[in-house]
């Protein structure tokens, strides 16, 4: 629950989305993206540090370098809990459908009856 | 449907068949939904309490604009999402955004079509796609043939590794 947030407040953010459609491409280190995106590298650390809390990144060493990169399974695990949840909801929902209508039914069945049967 | 894109950026798409007429299946959908809506997992007040909490009831507000939300037991309320298309019975959307900022907001559509024998309910959750507005004009901006063809890669990479396991689409 408290990663969804997370995950949906760094979505959220317009640079942030810029920097995760950059990395769709491709990994890049935080000088690259600044480069990209003519903001100030300080910046894109910040947006990375929120980026890599949420899970939505991921980090990679080479050697001395830094890479960034998607993290495919913490986008999964936002969108699975999306699809649970309105999983649920339908379930709850057409189990209710199914129970107001057949008690909508039931009067006209009584009614079959009464008049079969006078 | 705006958008095919699939993997990570694609809308979730959930549906359901019921017996009775659109009409019905709308208003069922949208003036009942604090009678079939499970509160006691998927609310906000249930989602921060750890004592098992509920909130009373939840509302949808039925015209373009309308508030979507739930009520706790000492009145408190907690947004959902408002009202964007009014369209009974063949469509109603709204935004998303329980427990959060309205500037996470999602968006959701569900249309309610007839078919034989009641109504199919589509529900189509979007909301990724701003990330994929982002990527659009990245790639417009920075568009080279190699970084299509990656593109391309990883999205079908993300469409086969990214889908929940065990959970598909109920159709």
């Amino acid at each position: 629950m408290e990663t969804a947030r997370q995950g949906f407040a760094a979505l959220a953010d317009p640079t942030r989305q810029a920097i995760l459609g950059l990395l769709q491409t491709k990994v890049l280190t935080v000088g690259e993206l600044a480069g990209q995106l003519t903001v100030s590298r300080p910046a894109v650390s910040q947006h990375m540090k929120v980026l890599k809390h949420a899970q939505l990144v991921r980090e990679e060493r080479a050697g001395t370098r830094h890479y960034f990169g998607l993290n495919a399974s913490g986008f999964a695990e936002l969108r699975s809990q999306i699809d649970n949840m309105w999983q649920s909801a339908l379930t709850s929902f057409a189990a209710y459908v199914a129970h107001q209508e057949s008690v909508k039914k039931l009067p006209a069945r009584n009614q079959k009856r009464k008049e079969s049967n006078p | 449907m705006t958008s095919h894109a699939p993997g990570i950026l694609a809308p979730v798409i959930k549906s359901v068949s019921v017996a009775c007429t659109p009409r019905d299946a709308f208003r069922y959908f949208t003036a009942d939904m604090a009678q079939w809506w499970p509160l006691h997992t998927h609310s906000c007040i249930a989602g921060r309490s750890k004592g098992g909490e509920s909130p009373v009831s939840c509302v949808f507000e039925r015209h373009t604009g309308g508030r979507i939300f739930e009520r706790g037991a000492s009145g408190e309320e907690h947004e959902w999402g408002r009202v964007l298309v009014w369209d009974p019975p063949a469509k109603v959307s709204f935004t998303w955004h329980p427990g959060r900022p309205t500037d996470t907001a999602q968006h959701v559509e569900v249309t309610f079509k007839p078919e034989e024998g009641g109504t199919r309910v589509l529900l189509t959750h979007t909301g990724w796609e701003a990330l994929g507005d982002a990527a659009a004009d990245t790639r417009s901006r920075y568009e080279s043939g190699w970084e299509l063809v990656l593109v391309e890669r990883f999205v079908g990479y993300v469409a086969h590794e990214g889908r929940p396991a065990g959970k598909e689409k109920r159709t």
